[in-house]
């Protein structure tokens, strides 16, 4: 009987490092930090006694400070300025794009093979063309940019199109809307879920490819900071410039999530269920 | 009409590509010409390809093996979830070419290098949508498993797998395509091998026509991925096409 | 009002009628539900009054008007709703104005109007997935309404409710109709929803699809009180209407087998 008795709320128990942990172990946020502060202690551990090739998290800690003003804040300059214009150019037109083929059956015959084909290849696999074409600057970023973000928004657009519900457009027959009328209120609409899960996917391509065309092509950036810092066996600094990276990732795609859950609350909704 | 428009296509890269601008668009019969030196007359592009799609294979294969069984597992147990997902969500937003430098410290610039950078690339998408399979069992079904005894393992194996296989199979999809790309970022960022180091040696002495002929191979094999990934996925699950593959 | 002459219809490749030699009238103000085993015919006949489908032979005629095709005379309300998720009930229901071209602040006051009508202009900002589906088929049922069809068509309106709520607002359509004197084409399952809401029941066949009986249910209206169903009619016309459908249930079964 006594087993089965509920714990009273909000006892006391005497504090003991075991009872911390064995609470933690209990609720998600105790399990994570506890997850974190392991790893945190077992690589300190591992990397104080291999110091070339792994560093460890104090060294890190004290790498960040040294080289985030003189390196890592002009190279994110630089990186994100091409990555922005180049999204900026490629999501209008990635959508625009997407648009017409799914309107227009002449359009989706001629371009569609080619959007499939760049949609499934490994645009990295473009940059020396791209160099050869835009030579080493600017350009180049916002062109790998352009490629790598337009095929995923083209491609999901497309497929939004052609998924709305048919029982929707029904709606807008019953009340005489006209095809341009459709567009505007039920196809487009309908379509956002999937324009967002083109853009989730075009913006982290692009991420990728930047950094790629950085990397291969020597042009300043974050992508050449991560070559430099790996050729020098600045181990602490290498692993610097990977959490910011993925700290922008992180805010990236939070910011996407943001922006979908702020304007179209309904695929958020849609998600959940 | 997609004849006409690709002729067209054709023919107009063959006519603006003029001698003056050989270097930035080599016309299709120099690209036609470079493609039978390397497939037939020379046979360079054959080891090439063969050390690419051995790094794919290998790569990926070693990724879906962690991968399943770590996914479903972390779906089933919360507790397990918590441990691991800040790291698989972290990981997951940082693209793999910033593991670059850091892998070819730790192994080199050769082979064991590239299939752990396909390795990566493949290893957390697939993660992740075999955990969103785990979690999206319906309750019921484990209740169903349940009232029979069944233990946990057993209601792993007769239910949760299956009930998971078109999320795993989207998975799938998505673990191959990044794996090719993974394999192309390894061979142009540090191994200088396979297909992705022919693109860079042609394009370090302005071939464009010798260079254009692995790209457009990279396409190919990139298309047929996708063909054959979407054909298994449809026809080994049949029952179900789930909507939008999560963490595509 | 509503007249259909001949309509035929046929799906596939094999070019099955579902639907044969159907007439129907509805005079202004009646209430006339169509009832039948599934695969009858009776949404596809709803559907082409509509203009959502095209019929192979007959004509539709909405005042002695030929009306084959989607008009501002008809609104449909459907049995899943089908509202716009990116649109509040408020901009749901003004949809079929905004298309007609009329301005924001006139649509916004006739949707606010038949919201109140629908009891729920307290409302009026929600979206779909946050209300019950009760209360979407009332924004489905106010913004069928609010662009004042002749013609009001009804699919199974209540069809994918539950019985209480069904009850509820069949109700409240009745209170509806009699207010603004609609005329209505109602599809549905259910003969109890049908004795209760009808002034005249046609009773369909299937294979292919027609009309095998008709039954005028002159009870007083509203019919609200609850011992309505009591009455002696009710229970003799319910008998009627459910000894056909057997026989037709048995006839569909045993084409099927």
């Amino acid at each position: 009987m006594s087993k089965l008795q509920a714990e009273p709320a909000g006892r006391l128990e005497p504090f003991s490092p075991l009872g911390v942990v064995r609470r933690a172990l209990r609720s998600r946020e105790g399990l994570m930090v506890l997850s974190i502060l392991v790893v945190l202690a077992a690589w300190e551990a591992y990397g104080r006694s291999h110091p070339l090739f792994t560093s460890y998290p104090t060294e890190i800690l004290a790498a960040a400070p040294r080289i985030f003003l003189p390196s890592l804040v002009p190279a994110l300059g630089s990186t994100l300025t091409g990555y922005s214009v180049g999204l900026l150019l490629a999501i209008p037109a990635a959508i625009a794009i997407g648009v017409a083929m799914g309107r227009n059956r002449l359009v989706d015959l001629i371009l569609g093979p080619y959007v499939n084909a760049l949609y499934v290849t490994p645009r990295i696999a473009l940059i020396p063309l791209l160099v050869l074409w835009f030579g080493l600057d600017f350009r180049l970023r916002v062109a790998i940019v352009f490629l790598s973000a337009v095929f995923p928004i083209i491609v999901n657009t497309y497929a939004g199109m052609k998924e709305v519900d048919q029982a929707l457009l029904d709606v807008g027959r019953v009340f005489t809307a006209n095809r341009s009328q459709r567009l505007r209120t039920i196809v487009l609409p309908g379509s956002l879920p999937y324009i967002f899960t083109g853009l989730r996917l075009g913006v982290a391509r692009a991420l990728g490819g930047v950094i790629v065309a950085e990397m291969t092509a020597s042009i300043s950036g974050i992508g050449r900071l991560l070559g430099n810092y790996g050729r020098f066996f600045k181990v602490g600094e290498l692993f610097v410039t990977i959490i910011t990276i993925g700290i922008l990732g992180l805010v990236l795609t939070m910011g996407l999530a943001f922006i979908q859950r702020r304007f179209a609350p309904w695929t958020a909704a849609a998600r959940a269920r | 009409m997609r004849i006409i428009a690709f002729v067209a296509v054709i023919a107009l890269w063959e006519y603006s590509a003029g001698p003056m601008n050989r270097a930035l668009f080599a016309p299709p019969s120099e690209v036609l010409a470079a493609a039978n030196r390397q497939f037939i007359t020379e046979r360079t592009i054959w080891a090439p390809i063969r050390d690419s799609v051995f790094v794919l294979f290998v790569g990926l294969g070693g990724g879906l093996l962690l991968g399943i069984p770590l996914g479903l597992v972390m779906g089933r147990s919360k507790r397990i979830h918590f441990v691991l997902d800040p790291y698989v969500t972290f990981l997951y937003v940082i693209p793999s070419v910033a593991f670059v430098p850091l892998l070819i410290l730790w192994l080199g610039f050769n082979q064991p290098f590239q299939i752990a950078l396909v390795f990566e690339s493949a290893l957390f998408p697939i993660m992740i949508n075999a955990a969103a399979g785990a979690q999206n069992v319906e309750p019921d079904l484990i209740d169903g498993g349940r009232s029979f005894r069944a233990s946990q393992w057993q209601i792993m194996r007769t239910i949760v797998v299956p009930a998971s296989l078109p999320f795993i199979f989207a998975g799938i999809r998505i673990a191959f395509s990044a794996a090719w790309v993974g394999v192309v970022v390894a061979q142009m960022t540090g191994a200088l091998a396979g297909l992705g180091g022919m693109i860079l040696r042609a394009a370090a002495t302005f071939r464009t026509a010798d260079m254009l002929v692995p790209i457009l191979v990279i396409m190919a094999i990139g298309v047929t991925i996708h063909a054959l990934t979407t054909w298994l996925h449809h026809r080994l699950t049949p029952w179900h096409r789930p909507e939008g593959n999560v963490g595509a | 009002m509503l007249r259909i002459e001949n309509l035929g219809k046929a799906f596939g490749s094999k070019g099955q009628f579902v639907l044969e030699g159907f007439d129907l009238t509805v005079a202004r103000g009646e209430f006339v539900t169509l009832i039948g085993p599934s695969g009858c015919g009776k949404t596809t006949a709803l559907r082409i009054a509509a203009g959502l489908l095209e019929a192979n032979t007959g004509q539709v005629f909405v005042d002695d008007k030929p009306s084959m095709g989607p008009s501002r005379d008809k609104a449909i309300v459907f049995q899943h709703f089908n509202l716009f998720p990116w649109r509040s009930a408020l901009e749901n229901v003004a949809y079929g104005l905004e298309i007609q071209g009329m301005g924001r602040n006139q649509r916004r006051e006739i949707a606010v109007d038949h919201l109140r009508l629908v009891g729920l202009d307290t409302h009026l900002g929600h979206y779909p997935w946050q209300m019950s589906g009760g209360q979407q088929q009332r924004v489905g049922i106010a913004r069928a309404l609010a662009i004042s069809p002749k013609l009001l068509l009804m699919d199974e309106p209540f069809g994918a409710l539950d019985a209480l709520t069904r009850e509820r607002l069949q109700g409240e359509l009745q209170r509806i109709c009699l207010e603004r004197n609609l005329t209505v084409l109602f599809v549905t399952h259910s003969i109890d929803e049908a004795i209760y809401l009808s002034d005249r029941i046609v009773v369909m066949g299937v294979r292919p699809g027609r009309i095998i009986a008709e039954f005028r249910i002159d009870l007083p209206k509203p019919r609200a009180d609850y011992n309505f169903r009591a009455r002696e009619e009710y229970g003799a016309v319910r008998g009627e209407i459910w000894a056909l459908l057997e026989k037709q249930l048995q006839r569909a079964e045993a084409i099927a087998s």
